[in-house]
């Protein structure tokens, strides 16, 4: 099996080599770029002719670059990429201490890591003060359970507020992520916005309601329509939903 | 297809360099057998393919030809050479995933 980094390969070779399904290029990351830009990429990779031979690879953080959005976003940035990352691409990873917010550059300014190379012995104990996310877990069993998420050409995007977008994954199942995404000191910030979203159940006709579920804590929120009220605030450790529409009548997934 | 051959498609991969990972035998260096103390650690975070970087070496002329020298004769170089990828395998059911650069 070949893995092609993209970011250290010409993209065009990237193109060019994989001959079949088992080259895998890598992408360095869905939250480093704007959401258009996001939106755009995946576009490419899953609705063209690149999806026949070429996977990408979602990395949440890279060992070479240390975005600016991960050292100012702190913990929200990072879950922020990690569901985004989870939730787009069955296929995705994460560069060692990615789990343990290490966010420190070098100096200002610097996209390099100050302990990139250094041992860190020791390495955390499980249970000890920096024990990596639970939700890091949460997220790997939602993929499990659905198998939207474990596809690849499903993924579409909507407009969510002004700049960020909102994804869904769909198969008979359909399960939908939102995720907003601006500026690096954002993902901190508390957000309401109205965010679209067309079902291609009968669930979202414009006089429907229907009950959308919360995988990531398990909430629930009455929707009716295409345009629906969303709201995500950090300072409780909501960064982002992973919405699963239910059937009104059974309280099944639609 | 069976998993031998589609199992990247939904994988969850953890990128680590070996060097600096942990240091299994006090030298100040990481090594295979700090990895190997931490594969649970590894376990519990509920990855499926571990990504050792720069394990393997090219030489630089062959380097510079990029995609082509996919497909050279890689010369395993350095302290890790013979450092046990396989050992690894057997100790955990993960892909191991090596690279060059």
């Amino acid at each position: 099996m070949i893995f092609l980094a993209e970011a250290f390969t010409d993209r065009n070779a990237c193109r060019g080599s994989p001959s079949s399904a088992s080259a895998s290029p890598t992408r360095t990351s869905p939250g480093e770029t704007p959401a258009a830009e996001l939106t755009e990429y995946l576009t490419e990779l899953t609705q063209t002719e690149l999806a026949e031979y070429f996977r990408g690879n979602f990395f949440a953080n890279t060992p070479d670059i240390l975005h600016e959005y991960l050292q100012k976003g702190g913990r929200p940035a990072f879950l922020v990429r990690l569901v985004l990352a989870a939730t787009l691409s069955p296929l995705y990873g994460i560069y060692s201490g990615f789990e343990l917010t290490e966010n420190v550059p070098l100096r200002p300014g610097s996209e390099e890591y100050l302990k990139l190379g250094e041992v860190r012995d020791p390495r955390p104990r499980l249970g000890s003060a920096r024990q990596p996310e639970r939700g890091d877990r949460r997220g790997d069993r939602i993929r499990r359970e659905n198998h939207a998420l474990q596809l690849y050409t499903n993924s579409r995007s909507s407009r969510f507020g002004e700049r960020g977008r909102f994804f869904s994954t769909g198969s008979r199942r359909r399960e939908t992520s939102c995720i907003d995404r601006r500026e690096p000191r954002s993902a901190g910030t508390r957000r309401r916005r109205w965010c679209t979203y067309r079902s291609r159940s009968s669930a979202s006709r414009p006089t429907s309601t229907f009950v959308v579920e919360d995988l990531l804590t398990q909430a629930r929120y009455q929707w009716q329509g295409v345009r629906n009220y969303v709201r995500l605030d950090p300072s409780v450790g909501q960064v982002a939903h992973v919405l699963r529409v239910v059937e009104p009548a059974t309280g099944k997934p639609a | 297809m069976s998993q031998e051959t589609t199992w990247h498609k939904d994988a969850i991969i953890y990128e680590l360099h070996v060097k600096a990972f942990r240091d299994g035998n006090r030298d100040g260096y990481g090594d295979f057998q700090g990895l190997i103390e931490k594969l649970p650690y590894l376990e519990e975070l509920g990855v499926t393919a571990i990504w050792l970087v720069a394990v393997l070496s090219i030489p630089a002329a062959r380097r510079r030809l990029r995609h082509r020298a996919l497909t050279a004769s890689i010369p395993a170089t350095g302290r890790f050479a013979t450092c046990g990828g396989s050992s690894m395998k057997h100790t955990i059911a993960h892909r191991v995933i090596t690279s060059w650069s």
